[in-house]
Protein backbone atom coordinates (compact mmCIF):
# COMPACT_ATOMS: atom_id res chain seq x y z
CA UNK A 1 0.00 0.00 0.00
CA UNK A 2 1.29 3.45 -0.76
CA UNK A 3 -1.63 5.57 0.35
CA UNK A 4 -0.76 8.27 2.84
CA UNK A 5 -3.34 9.65 5.22
CA UNK A 6 -4.68 12.96 3.99
CA UNK A 7 -4.73 15.93 6.30
CA UNK A 8 -8.46 16.24 6.08
CA UNK A 9 -10.88 13.84 4.49
CA UNK A 10 -14.58 14.38 4.00
CA UNK A 11 -17.26 11.84 3.31
CA UNK A 12 -17.43 13.14 -0.22
CA UNK A 13 -14.02 11.58 -0.85
CA UNK A 14 -14.16 8.43 -2.89
CA UNK A 15 -14.35 5.40 -0.68
CA UNK A 16 -10.85 3.92 -0.63
CA UNK A 17 -10.81 0.63 -2.48
CA UNK A 18 -7.77 -0.37 -0.44
CA UNK A 19 -8.05 -2.49 2.69
CA UNK A 20 -8.80 -0.93 6.04
CA UNK A 21 -8.61 -2.13 9.62
CA UNK A 22 -11.17 -2.45 12.37
CA UNK A 23 -9.97 -0.01 15.02
CA UNK A 24 -10.28 -0.95 18.68
CA UNK A 25 -9.72 1.41 21.58
CA UNK A 26 -6.49 -0.39 22.55
CA UNK A 27 -4.81 0.79 19.33
CA UNK A 28 -5.96 4.40 19.12
CA UNK A 29 -3.02 5.93 20.98
CA UNK A 30 -0.59 4.02 18.78
CA UNK A 31 -2.40 5.07 15.62
CA UNK A 32 -2.23 8.71 16.67
CA UNK A 33 1.44 8.42 17.57
CA UNK A 34 2.59 6.42 14.53
CA UNK A 35 0.17 7.54 11.82
CA UNK A 36 0.51 4.10 10.23
CA UNK A 37 0.08 3.52 6.54
CA UNK A 38 -3.52 2.30 6.70
CA UNK A 39 -6.07 3.37 4.07
CA UNK A 40 -9.00 3.70 6.48
CA UNK A 41 -10.43 2.52 9.76
CA UNK A 42 -13.79 1.20 10.89
CA UNK A 43 -15.22 1.41 14.40
CA UNK A 44 -18.27 -0.01 16.12
CA UNK A 45 -20.68 2.87 16.54
CA UNK A 46 -21.89 1.65 19.94
CA UNK A 47 -18.40 2.08 21.41
CA UNK A 48 -18.48 5.83 20.80
CA UNK A 49 -21.94 6.96 21.82
CA UNK A 50 -20.71 8.90 24.83
CA UNK A 51 -19.19 12.31 24.50
CA UNK A 52 -16.09 11.02 26.22
CA UNK A 53 -12.32 11.15 25.98
CA UNK A 54 -12.55 8.03 23.79
CA UNK A 55 -14.66 9.88 21.25
CA UNK A 56 -12.32 12.86 21.36
CA UNK A 57 -9.41 10.53 20.52
CA UNK A 58 -11.40 8.96 17.69
CA UNK A 59 -12.06 12.41 16.27
CA UNK A 60 -8.30 12.92 16.10
CA UNK A 61 -8.03 9.68 14.13
CA UNK A 62 -10.87 10.82 11.91
CA UNK A 63 -9.00 14.04 11.13
CA UNK A 64 -6.27 11.93 9.57
CA UNK A 65 -8.04 8.92 8.06
CA UNK A 66 -11.31 8.02 6.34
CA UNK A 67 -13.63 6.32 8.81
CA UNK A 68 -16.44 3.80 8.45
CA UNK A 69 -19.13 3.52 11.13
CA UNK A 70 -20.35 -0.01 11.78
CA UNK A 71 -23.47 -0.36 13.92
CA UNK A 72 -23.95 -3.59 15.81
CA UNK A 73 -27.07 -3.00 17.90
CA UNK A 74 -29.81 -1.23 15.95
CA UNK A 75 -31.60 -4.58 15.71
CA UNK A 76 -33.00 -3.90 12.25
CA UNK A 77 -34.73 -7.30 12.23
CA UNK A 78 -36.70 -6.86 15.45
CA UNK A 79 -40.43 -7.34 15.13
CA UNK A 80 -41.06 -4.25 17.24
CA UNK A 81 -40.18 -0.64 16.50
CA UNK A 82 -36.61 0.59 16.24
CA UNK A 83 -35.06 2.15 19.34
CA UNK A 84 -35.38 5.80 18.29
CA UNK A 85 -33.09 7.04 21.05
CA UNK A 86 -30.38 4.74 19.81
CA UNK A 87 -30.98 5.76 16.22
CA UNK A 88 -30.77 9.42 17.22
CA UNK A 89 -27.45 8.72 18.94
CA UNK A 90 -26.19 7.05 15.78
CA UNK A 91 -27.30 10.07 13.77
CA UNK A 92 -25.41 12.43 16.13
CA UNK A 93 -22.30 10.30 15.89
CA UNK A 94 -22.48 10.09 12.10
CA UNK A 95 -22.95 13.86 11.88
CA UNK A 96 -19.92 14.35 14.10
CA UNK A 97 -17.57 11.85 12.45
CA UNK A 98 -18.66 12.23 8.81
CA UNK A 99 -17.94 8.58 7.95
CA UNK A 100 -17.64 7.48 4.34
CA UNK A 101 -19.69 4.37 5.12
CA UNK A 102 -22.39 3.51 7.65
CA UNK A 103 -23.39 -0.12 8.01
CA UNK A 104 -25.60 -2.41 10.07
CA UNK A 105 -26.69 -6.05 10.08
CA UNK A 106 -29.30 -8.38 8.70
CA UNK A 107 -30.19 -9.60 12.17
CA UNK A 108 -32.02 -8.79 15.37
CA UNK A 109 -30.47 -8.34 18.78
CA UNK A 110 -33.22 -6.93 21.00
CA UNK A 111 -36.76 -7.93 21.84
CA UNK A 112 -39.36 -6.22 24.01
CA UNK A 113 -36.77 -4.10 25.81
CA UNK A 114 -34.16 -6.80 26.40
CA UNK A 115 -30.86 -6.60 24.53
CA UNK A 116 -28.88 -9.73 23.75
CA UNK A 117 -25.92 -8.07 21.99
CA UNK A 118 -25.68 -10.96 19.60
CA UNK A 119 -26.67 -11.00 15.95
CA UNK A 120 -29.62 -13.36 15.99
CA UNK A 121 -31.11 -15.13 12.97
CA UNK A 122 -34.19 -14.20 10.99
CA UNK A 123 -36.50 -16.46 9.03
CA UNK A 124 -36.33 -15.59 5.35
CA UNK A 125 -40.02 -14.75 5.08
CA UNK A 126 -42.04 -11.95 3.56
CA UNK A 127 -42.90 -10.65 7.04
CA UNK A 128 -39.23 -10.45 8.00
CA UNK A 129 -38.44 -8.79 4.68
CA UNK A 130 -41.15 -6.18 5.25
CA UNK A 131 -39.82 -5.57 8.77
CA UNK A 132 -36.24 -5.20 7.61
CA UNK A 133 -37.26 -2.97 4.70
CA UNK A 134 -39.30 -0.70 6.93
CA UNK A 135 -36.47 -0.37 9.45
CA UNK A 136 -33.78 0.18 6.82
CA UNK A 137 -35.93 2.89 5.25
CA UNK A 138 -36.41 4.51 8.65
CA UNK A 139 -32.67 4.49 9.36
CA UNK A 140 -31.84 5.89 5.95
CA UNK A 141 -34.46 8.62 6.38
CA UNK A 142 -33.11 9.64 9.79
CA UNK A 143 -29.46 9.50 8.77
CA UNK A 144 -30.15 11.11 5.43
CA UNK A 145 -27.90 8.65 3.67
CA UNK A 146 -27.73 5.14 2.30
CA UNK A 147 -26.56 2.43 4.66
CA UNK A 148 -24.96 -0.93 3.95
CA UNK A 149 -26.52 -4.08 5.40
CA UNK A 150 -24.25 -6.98 6.30
CA UNK A 151 -25.06 -10.64 5.69
CA UNK A 152 -25.00 -12.65 8.93
CA UNK A 153 -22.98 -15.68 9.98
CA UNK A 154 -25.53 -18.48 10.23
CA UNK A 155 -25.82 -21.46 12.51
CA UNK A 156 -29.35 -22.52 11.62
CA UNK A 157 -32.09 -22.15 9.06
CA UNK A 158 -35.76 -21.83 9.95
CA UNK A 159 -38.04 -24.36 8.30
CA UNK A 160 -40.64 -21.75 7.42
CA UNK A 161 -38.23 -19.63 5.37
CA UNK A 162 -39.67 -19.10 1.91
CA UNK A 163 -36.59 -17.73 0.17
CA UNK A 164 -32.80 -17.91 0.26
CA UNK A 165 -30.80 -15.48 2.36
CA UNK A 166 -29.03 -13.99 -0.67
CA UNK A 167 -32.34 -13.48 -2.45
CA UNK A 168 -33.69 -11.84 0.72
CA UNK A 169 -30.77 -9.41 0.67
CA UNK A 170 -31.19 -8.70 -3.03
CA UNK A 171 -34.86 -7.94 -2.47
CA UNK A 172 -33.99 -5.72 0.51
CA UNK A 173 -31.69 -3.74 -1.78
CA UNK A 174 -34.44 -3.46 -4.40
CA UNK A 175 -37.04 -2.25 -1.88
CA UNK A 176 -34.91 0.20 0.09
CA UNK A 177 -32.00 1.25 -2.09
CA UNK A 178 -29.60 0.22 0.65
CA UNK A 179 -26.17 -1.15 -0.16
CA UNK A 180 -24.62 -4.39 0.98
CA UNK A 181 -21.70 -5.14 3.23
CA UNK A 182 -20.56 -8.52 1.99
CA UNK A 183 -18.91 -10.37 4.86
CA UNK A 184 -16.99 -13.10 3.09
CA UNK A 185 -16.13 -14.88 6.34
CA UNK A 186 -19.82 -14.98 7.24
CA UNK A 187 -20.68 -16.54 3.89
CA UNK A 188 -17.94 -19.12 4.41
CA UNK A 189 -19.05 -19.87 7.98
CA UNK A 190 -22.72 -20.19 7.00
CA UNK A 191 -21.88 -22.43 4.06
CA UNK A 192 -20.19 -24.89 6.39
CA UNK A 193 -22.80 -24.65 9.13
CA UNK A 194 -26.02 -24.78 7.14
CA UNK A 195 -24.75 -26.35 3.94
CA UNK A 196 -25.22 -23.55 1.45
CA UNK A 197 -23.16 -22.97 -1.68
CA UNK A 198 -20.96 -19.90 -1.13
CA UNK A 199 -20.32 -19.34 -4.85
CA UNK A 200 -24.01 -19.42 -5.60
CA UNK A 201 -24.60 -17.04 -2.70
CA UNK A 202 -22.14 -14.52 -4.17
CA UNK A 203 -23.78 -14.91 -7.57
CA UNK A 204 -27.20 -14.03 -6.15
CA UNK A 205 -26.03 -10.77 -4.56
CA UNK A 206 -26.52 -7.64 -6.68
CA UNK A 207 -22.89 -6.76 -7.41
CA UNK A 208 -23.49 -3.06 -7.89
CA UNK A 209 -24.94 -2.77 -4.38
CA UNK A 210 -21.87 -4.18 -2.63
CA UNK A 211 -20.17 -1.22 -1.00
CA UNK A 212 -17.81 -2.96 1.38
CA UNK A 213 -16.31 -6.36 2.13
CA UNK A 214 -15.45 -7.77 5.56
CA UNK A 215 -12.79 -10.39 6.22
CA UNK A 216 -12.23 -12.03 9.60
CA UNK A 217 -11.10 -15.18 11.32
CA UNK A 218 -13.33 -17.91 12.66
CA UNK A 219 -12.99 -20.74 15.17
CA UNK A 220 -13.48 -24.41 14.34
CA UNK A 221 -15.54 -26.33 16.92
CA UNK A 222 -16.93 -29.82 17.08
CA UNK A 223 -20.60 -29.87 18.10
CA UNK A 224 -22.12 -33.34 18.27
CA UNK A 225 -20.47 -35.10 15.36
CA UNK A 226 -20.29 -31.99 13.23
CA UNK A 227 -17.69 -29.38 12.58
CA UNK A 228 -19.16 -25.96 13.28
CA UNK A 229 -17.45 -22.71 12.38
CA UNK A 230 -17.89 -19.87 14.85
CA UNK A 231 -17.52 -16.32 13.58
CA UNK A 232 -15.42 -15.01 16.46
CA UNK A 233 -13.11 -12.39 14.87
CA UNK A 234 -10.23 -13.68 16.96
CA UNK A 235 -7.67 -14.97 14.48
CA UNK A 236 -6.17 -14.51 11.02
CA UNK A 237 -8.34 -14.93 7.93
CA UNK A 238 -8.42 -18.60 6.91
CA UNK A 239 -7.18 -19.91 3.56
CA UNK A 240 -10.72 -20.85 2.55
CA UNK A 241 -11.95 -17.32 3.21
CA UNK A 242 -9.06 -15.83 1.20
CA UNK A 243 -10.08 -18.06 -1.71
CA UNK A 244 -13.69 -16.95 -1.42
CA UNK A 245 -12.52 -13.32 -1.24
CA UNK A 246 -10.86 -13.79 -4.64
CA UNK A 247 -14.19 -15.05 -5.97
CA UNK A 248 -15.98 -12.06 -4.48
CA UNK A 249 -13.55 -9.58 -6.03
CA UNK A 250 -13.80 -11.33 -9.37
CA UNK A 251 -17.55 -10.87 -9.24
CA UNK A 252 -17.83 -7.44 -7.58
CA UNK A 253 -14.59 -5.73 -8.55
CA UNK A 254 -12.41 -4.03 -5.95
CA UNK A 255 -14.31 -2.83 -2.93
CA UNK A 256 -13.28 -1.25 0.38
CA UNK A 257 -12.24 -4.32 2.36
CA UNK A 258 -11.93 -4.47 6.13
CA UNK A 259 -9.89 -6.74 8.37
CA UNK A 260 -12.07 -7.36 11.44
CA UNK A 261 -10.38 -8.62 14.58
CA UNK A 262 -12.28 -7.95 17.80
CA UNK A 263 -11.26 -10.59 20.36
CA UNK A 264 -7.77 -11.72 21.44
CA UNK A 265 -6.63 -8.55 19.76
CA UNK A 266 -3.12 -8.74 18.24
CA UNK A 267 -0.73 -5.85 17.75
CA UNK A 268 -1.37 -3.25 15.10
CA UNK A 269 1.36 -4.62 12.83
CA UNK A 270 -0.39 -8.00 12.63
CA UNK A 271 -3.59 -6.27 11.55
CA UNK A 272 -1.64 -4.27 8.99
CA UNK A 273 -0.07 -7.45 7.60
CA UNK A 274 -3.54 -8.96 7.13
CA UNK A 275 -4.68 -5.77 5.40
CA UNK A 276 -1.60 -5.87 3.18
CA UNK A 277 -2.45 -9.45 2.24
CA UNK A 278 -5.95 -8.34 1.25
CA UNK A 279 -4.36 -5.66 -0.89
CA UNK A 280 -2.13 -8.25 -2.57
CA UNK A 281 -5.14 -10.44 -3.33
CA UNK A 282 -7.00 -7.49 -4.84
CA UNK A 283 -4.06 -6.53 -7.02
CA UNK A 284 -3.89 -10.11 -8.29
CA UNK A 285 -7.44 -10.09 -9.65
CA UNK B 1 -46.33 -20.31 10.85
CA UNK B 2 -45.39 -18.09 13.82
CA UNK B 3 -45.28 -14.34 13.56
CA UNK B 4 -41.85 -12.75 13.74
CA UNK B 5 -42.72 -11.39 17.17
CA UNK B 6 -43.70 -14.82 18.49
CA UNK B 7 -40.57 -16.40 17.08
CA UNK B 8 -38.40 -13.76 18.72
CA UNK B 9 -40.25 -14.20 22.02
CA UNK B 10 -39.54 -17.93 21.95
CA UNK B 11 -35.94 -17.28 20.95
CA UNK B 12 -35.56 -14.97 23.92
CA UNK B 13 -36.88 -17.71 26.21
CA UNK B 14 -34.34 -20.12 24.75
CA UNK B 15 -31.51 -17.65 25.32
CA UNK B 16 -32.53 -17.46 28.96
CA UNK B 17 -32.42 -21.21 29.45
CA UNK B 18 -35.81 -22.54 28.39
CA UNK B 19 -36.45 -24.85 25.44
CA UNK B 20 -39.72 -23.75 23.79
CA UNK B 21 -41.10 -26.62 21.69
CA UNK B 22 -42.48 -24.22 19.07
CA UNK B 23 -39.01 -22.88 18.42
CA UNK B 24 -37.28 -26.26 18.34
CA UNK B 25 -39.74 -27.46 15.71
CA UNK B 26 -38.98 -24.45 13.52
CA UNK B 27 -35.27 -25.13 13.30
CA UNK B 28 -33.98 -27.30 10.49
CA UNK B 29 -31.49 -29.56 12.25
CA UNK B 30 -29.69 -30.79 9.11
CA UNK B 31 -27.34 -33.15 10.90
CA UNK B 32 -27.42 -31.41 14.25
CA UNK B 33 -30.07 -31.25 16.96
CA UNK B 34 -32.09 -28.02 16.74
CA UNK B 35 -31.27 -27.31 20.37
CA UNK B 36 -27.56 -27.65 19.60
CA UNK B 37 -27.86 -25.13 16.78
CA UNK B 38 -29.80 -22.70 18.97
CA UNK B 39 -27.30 -23.18 21.77
CA UNK B 40 -24.57 -21.72 19.57
CA UNK B 41 -26.40 -18.39 19.73
CA UNK B 42 -26.93 -18.71 23.47
CA UNK B 43 -23.23 -19.41 23.92
CA UNK B 44 -22.25 -16.51 21.66
CA UNK B 45 -24.48 -14.21 23.70
CA UNK B 46 -22.93 -15.41 26.96
CA UNK B 47 -19.42 -14.99 25.56
CA UNK B 48 -20.16 -11.44 24.38
CA UNK B 49 -21.88 -10.30 27.55
CA UNK B 50 -19.32 -11.98 29.82
CA UNK B 51 -16.52 -10.27 27.89
CA UNK B 52 -18.34 -6.96 28.33
CA UNK B 53 -18.57 -7.53 32.09
CA UNK B 54 -14.90 -8.50 32.24
CA UNK B 55 -14.00 -5.29 30.44
CA UNK B 56 -15.92 -3.26 33.01
CA UNK B 57 -14.93 -5.32 36.08
CA UNK B 58 -11.34 -6.48 35.38
CA UNK B 59 -10.26 -6.24 39.02
CA UNK B 60 -13.18 -8.35 40.21
CA UNK B 61 -12.20 -10.90 37.55
CA UNK B 62 -8.59 -10.92 38.69
CA UNK B 63 -9.61 -11.31 42.33
CA UNK B 64 -11.82 -14.35 41.73
CA UNK B 65 -10.17 -15.84 38.58
CA UNK B 66 -11.68 -16.32 35.15
CA UNK B 67 -13.70 -19.47 35.87
CA UNK B 68 -15.45 -18.08 38.90
CA UNK B 69 -16.07 -14.80 37.10
CA UNK B 70 -17.61 -16.64 34.14
CA UNK B 71 -19.81 -18.61 36.54
CA UNK B 72 -21.00 -15.46 38.30
CA UNK B 73 -21.39 -13.55 35.03
CA UNK B 74 -23.52 -16.28 33.46
CA UNK B 75 -25.79 -16.31 36.49
CA UNK B 76 -26.04 -12.51 36.38
CA UNK B 77 -26.81 -12.47 32.65
CA UNK B 78 -29.69 -14.92 33.10
CA UNK B 79 -31.00 -12.64 35.81
CA UNK B 80 -30.35 -9.30 34.17
CA UNK B 81 -29.96 -8.82 30.41
CA UNK B 82 -28.72 -5.47 29.11
CA UNK B 83 -31.43 -2.83 29.06
CA UNK B 84 -29.71 -0.91 26.27
CA UNK B 85 -27.65 -1.48 23.16
CA UNK B 86 -24.26 -0.16 24.37
CA UNK B 87 -22.20 -2.83 26.10
CA UNK B 88 -20.21 -0.28 28.10
CA UNK B 89 -23.48 0.64 29.85
CA UNK B 90 -24.09 -2.95 30.93
CA UNK B 91 -23.37 -4.03 34.48
CA UNK B 92 -24.85 -1.48 36.83
CA UNK B 93 -26.62 -4.26 38.72
CA UNK B 94 -23.56 -6.52 38.92
CA UNK B 95 -22.21 -5.19 42.26
CA UNK B 96 -25.55 -5.74 44.02
CA UNK B 97 -25.85 -9.13 42.35
CA UNK B 98 -22.45 -10.12 43.75
CA UNK B 99 -23.56 -9.00 47.20
CA UNK B 100 -26.45 -11.48 46.98
CA UNK B 101 -24.51 -14.25 45.18
CA UNK B 102 -24.01 -17.03 47.76
CA UNK B 103 -20.80 -18.48 46.20
CA UNK B 104 -19.15 -15.05 46.68
CA UNK B 105 -20.39 -14.55 50.24
CA UNK B 106 -16.96 -15.08 51.80
CA UNK B 107 -15.47 -12.24 49.72
CA UNK B 108 -17.04 -9.38 51.64
CA UNK B 109 -15.08 -6.73 49.77
CA UNK B 110 -16.02 -7.98 46.30
CA UNK B 111 -19.31 -6.05 45.83
CA UNK B 112 -17.58 -2.81 46.87
CA UNK B 113 -14.70 -3.45 44.46
CA UNK B 114 -17.34 -3.94 41.77
CA UNK B 115 -19.00 -0.66 42.81
CA UNK B 116 -15.66 1.10 42.43
CA UNK B 117 -15.12 -0.43 38.98
CA UNK B 118 -18.62 0.55 37.89
CA UNK B 119 -17.92 4.10 39.06
CA UNK B 120 -14.62 4.11 37.15
CA UNK B 121 -16.42 2.89 34.03
CA UNK B 122 -19.11 5.54 34.42
CA UNK B 123 -16.77 8.49 34.90
CA UNK B 124 -14.63 7.42 31.95
CA UNK B 125 -17.76 7.52 29.78
CA UNK B 126 -18.54 11.02 30.93
CA UNK B 127 -18.35 14.08 28.72
CA UNK B 128 -14.92 15.49 28.07
CA UNK B 129 -14.10 18.26 28.60
CA UNK B 130 -16.71 19.81 30.88
CA UNK B 131 -16.58 23.53 31.62
CA UNK B 132 -16.38 24.14 35.34
CA UNK B 133 -17.40 27.37 37.02
CA UNK B 134 -15.29 29.35 39.55
CA UNK B 135 -16.03 29.90 43.23
CA UNK B 136 -16.90 33.52 42.46
CA UNK B 137 -20.02 32.28 40.66
CA UNK B 138 -21.57 31.64 44.06
CA UNK B 139 -21.68 35.38 44.68
CA UNK B 140 -24.04 35.84 41.75
CA UNK B 141 -26.42 33.08 42.89
CA UNK B 142 -29.80 34.34 44.07
CA UNK B 143 -31.36 33.61 47.47
CA UNK B 144 -30.20 31.87 50.62
CA UNK B 145 -26.71 30.35 50.07
CA UNK B 146 -27.66 27.39 52.27
CA UNK B 147 -30.39 26.45 49.78
CA UNK B 148 -28.13 26.44 46.73
CA UNK B 149 -27.76 23.13 44.87
CA UNK B 150 -24.71 22.67 42.69
CA UNK B 151 -24.37 20.65 39.52
CA UNK B 152 -21.24 18.50 39.62
CA UNK B 153 -19.22 17.17 36.70
CA UNK B 154 -20.53 13.90 35.29
CA UNK B 155 -16.97 12.61 35.40
CA UNK B 156 -16.90 12.23 39.17
CA UNK B 157 -18.29 9.60 41.53
CA UNK B 158 -18.20 8.86 45.25
CA UNK B 159 -17.80 5.44 46.86
CA UNK B 160 -17.37 4.73 50.57
CA UNK B 161 -16.40 1.34 51.91
CA UNK B 162 -15.10 -0.39 55.01
CA UNK B 163 -12.51 -2.10 52.80
CA UNK B 164 -9.38 -0.49 51.30
CA UNK B 165 -10.77 -0.46 47.79
CA UNK B 166 -8.18 1.91 46.39
CA UNK B 167 -5.32 -0.37 47.45
CA UNK B 168 -7.10 -3.45 46.16
CA UNK B 169 -7.76 -1.69 42.85
CA UNK B 170 -4.17 -0.49 42.49
CA UNK B 171 -2.68 -3.89 43.33
CA UNK B 172 -4.77 -5.54 40.66
CA UNK B 173 -3.99 -3.36 37.69
CA UNK B 174 -2.39 -4.83 34.55
CA UNK B 175 1.34 -5.19 34.95
CA UNK B 176 1.25 -5.32 38.74
CA UNK B 177 2.68 -8.64 39.90
CA UNK B 178 0.33 -10.89 41.84
CA UNK B 179 1.08 -10.73 45.52
CA UNK B 180 -0.77 -12.15 48.44
CA UNK B 181 -1.18 -9.54 51.13
CA UNK B 182 -3.38 -9.14 54.11
CA UNK B 183 -5.31 -5.90 53.98
CA UNK B 184 -6.75 -4.79 57.27
CA UNK B 185 -10.29 -3.47 57.09
CA UNK B 186 -9.86 0.25 56.54
CA UNK B 187 -12.65 2.68 55.86
CA UNK B 188 -12.12 4.62 52.65
CA UNK B 189 -14.03 7.57 51.26
CA UNK B 190 -13.19 7.66 47.59
CA UNK B 191 -13.67 10.33 45.00
CA UNK B 192 -13.27 9.00 41.46
CA UNK B 193 -12.53 11.52 38.74
CA UNK B 194 -12.47 10.66 35.09
CA UNK B 195 -12.45 12.73 31.92
CA UNK B 196 -9.02 12.46 30.36
CA UNK B 197 -7.17 11.12 33.41
CA UNK B 198 -8.49 8.71 36.01
CA UNK B 199 -7.89 9.63 39.64
CA UNK B 200 -9.03 7.75 42.75
CA UNK B 201 -8.62 9.93 45.82
CA UNK B 202 -9.22 8.93 49.44
CA UNK B 203 -10.85 11.97 51.08
CA UNK B 204 -11.42 12.80 54.75
CA UNK B 205 -14.83 11.43 55.74
CA UNK B 206 -16.40 14.85 56.25
CA UNK B 207 -15.14 16.22 52.93
CA UNK B 208 -16.38 13.07 51.19
CA UNK B 209 -19.78 13.45 52.81
CA UNK B 210 -19.96 17.12 51.79
CA UNK B 211 -19.03 16.43 48.18
CA UNK B 212 -21.04 13.25 47.73
CA UNK B 213 -24.19 14.82 49.17
CA UNK B 214 -23.82 17.79 46.82
CA UNK B 215 -23.36 15.34 43.96
CA UNK B 216 -26.58 13.63 45.07
CA UNK B 217 -28.42 16.96 44.74
CA UNK B 218 -28.48 18.07 48.40
CA UNK B 219 -28.39 21.77 49.23
CA UNK B 220 -25.16 23.31 50.46
CA UNK B 221 -26.80 23.69 53.87
CA UNK B 222 -27.71 20.01 54.14
CA UNK B 223 -24.34 18.83 52.83
CA UNK B 224 -22.51 21.08 55.29
CA UNK B 225 -24.68 19.96 58.22
CA UNK B 226 -24.00 16.29 57.46
CA UNK B 227 -20.27 16.96 57.15
CA UNK B 228 -20.25 18.84 60.46
CA UNK B 229 -22.07 15.95 62.14
CA UNK B 230 -19.13 13.73 61.19
CA UNK B 231 -16.37 16.23 61.99
CA UNK B 232 -17.25 19.21 64.20
CA UNK B 233 -14.09 20.97 62.97
CA UNK B 234 -15.19 20.67 59.32
CA UNK B 235 -14.09 23.89 57.57
CA UNK B 236 -16.96 24.74 55.25
CA UNK B 237 -15.25 27.71 53.58
CA UNK B 238 -12.13 25.69 52.81
CA UNK B 239 -14.15 22.68 51.58
CA UNK B 240 -16.22 24.88 49.30
CA UNK B 241 -13.14 26.58 47.87
CA UNK B 242 -11.45 23.22 47.28
CA UNK B 243 -14.53 21.88 45.55
CA UNK B 244 -14.43 24.69 42.99
CA UNK B 245 -10.63 24.63 42.67
CA UNK B 246 -10.86 20.96 41.73
CA UNK B 247 -13.06 21.99 38.77
CA UNK B 248 -15.85 19.75 40.01
CA UNK B 249 -18.72 22.22 39.72
CA UNK B 250 -20.32 22.94 36.37
CA UNK B 251 -23.34 24.99 37.41
CA UNK B 252 -26.40 25.33 39.61
CA UNK B 253 -29.40 23.02 39.84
Amino acid sequence: MDVRPADSISSSSLAPALPGIGLRAQHIKEVLARRPDVAWFEVHAENYMHDSAGLAALEQVRAQYPLSLHGVALSLGSAGPLDRRHLDRLKSLADRLDPFLVSEHLAWSAHDGAHFNDLLPLPWTEEALETMSSHVNEVQDVLGRRILVENPSGYLRFRHSTMDEAFFLAELVRRTGCGLLCDVNNIYVSAQNIETDPIEYLALLPAAAVGEIHLAGHAVKIVGNRTVLIDNHASRVSDGVWALYREALTRFGRRPTLIEWDADLPDLDTLMSEAAKAGDVARGI
Amino acid sequence: MPTLHDLQSDFRRFLLGEAPEHLLRLVNGAGLEPAARLSIYRNNMLVTLTAALKATFPVVCRLVDDRFFDYAAHAFIQHSLPAGPCLSEYGDGFPDFLARFPPAASLEYLPDVARLEWAVSRVLRGPCPESSIPLESLASAQGDPARIRLSMVATSAYIASSHPLDRIWQLNQPGVASVEIVLEPTAVYLEIRGADRLQIIDLPAAVWTFRSRIADGATLGTAAAEALAIAPDFDLAAALAALFEANLVVGFL
